[in-house]
């Protein structure tokens, strides 16, 4: 995920509404990470480097 | 290179994703890559949060289709509705996803992005499942936990190009593509029960599953495109949204340099495909 992604999420109700009163979604986020499995070794080692 | 950008990724050994997730089998694995960082969130509510600010800073939104421009020159004067109305434009942004070859083929673009359907199952679980990241592998199965149980896809990339919707047949791709996937790489889960599916397309983009940015140089300089995110969008939508803006302001990306994603690459036969993309 993008680190811009990552600012808005972090600023979400800045974002959406600034400083007014506006109702904001709920953006239901979860940080519980992004897990990549790898099975190939030579892939492993690209991703591990 | 992720650590060199500031990314926080840890390389994690088959012992330590044994030790942190039991429920994941490594038997047949090598390893992994964490980013303690992401996550998941309501897309919607993203969508929504993102027009609202949007219209906060002056943008109008007209729930009309945009079925054709108007040129003169070499510059895009216009959109035309599907109401028969015309919208005077300096620039044009092409940011309509599946549809976005349709637009642009009026132009003489030719994008390689077809619709293509994906399906995302809800499933019960027996085990609990909370504390679980987003987890893929290479056989293009994820999984995150989900209430009770766990959201799945596999991604089939055989998926013909249409724009098809339809969840017909998502119940026996869920019973061969991904519960076999499933009950390989989460041996504990291999009694789920399936709740619910459903269905929606990727803006894929056949030549190298990669977004396509930017304008076409020496081609109506202010028609641009942001579209072919196949299937990562969300992800880089923010960082999209900034660089188009700089490109379109200063004629050049000043903070991310999005050259390399950009149409010519299509025209040269130079796909730049991203290993990491499963």
């Amino acid at each position: 995920m993008s680190q811009y992604t990552h600012e808005v999420i972090r600023c979400w109700r800045e974002f959406v509404a600034g400083a007014s009163d506006d109702e904001v979604p709920d953006l239901g986020w979860v940080q519980n990470g992004y897990l990549f499995v790898c099975d190939d070794d030579a892939a492993a080692g690209q991703l591990a480097s | 290179m992720h650590r060199a950008y500031g990314v926080n990724a840890l390389w994690l050994s088959l012992a330590q994703i044994a030790d942190r997730y039991p429920l994941v089998r490594t038997d047949d694995l090598a390893g992994g890559v964490y980013s303690p960082a992401d996550g998941w969130l309501d897309s919607s509510s993203f969508l929504v949060g993102l027009r609202q600010r949007a219209r906060r800073l002056g943008a109008t939104f007209v729930a009309e289709r945009a079925v054709g421009c108007e040129t003169a020159g070499n510059r895009v004067t216009g959109v035309h509705l599907d109401s028969g109305r015309q919208i005077a434009a300096r620039v044009v942004i092409n940011t309509v996803g599946c549809w976005a070859p349709g637009l642009a083929a009026q132009l003489g673009w030719k994008l390689p992005i077809e619709p293509m359907r994906r399906f995302e199952h809800y499933a019960e679980a027996p085990a609990t499942l909370s504390s679980l990241p987003f987890v893929k592998d290479a056989a293009h199965l994820a999984v995150r936990p989900e209430g009770v149980g766990l959201q799945t896809g596999v991604v089939d990339y055989a998926e013909p190009g249409a724009f098809n919707f339809s969840v017909d047949g998502a119940a026996g791709h869920f019973d061969t593509r991904v519960w076999p996937a499933l009950a390989h790489r989460f041996p504990a889960l291999d009694n789920l029960r399936l709740k619910s599916s459903v269905s929606g397309l990727y803006d894929q983009n056949r030549f190298d599953g990669n977004m396509v940015i930017g304008s076409w140089p020496g081609h109506l300089g202010n028609f641009y495109l942001a579209c072919g995110f196949s299937g990562h969008g969300l992800m880089h939508a923010p960082a999209v949204g900034r660089a188009l803006a700089e490109l379109i302001l200063h004629d050049e990306y000043q903070t991310t340099d999005l050259g390399r994603l950009g149409y010519q690459r299509i025209t040269d036969g130079q796909p730049y495909r991203e290993r990491g993309i499963i």
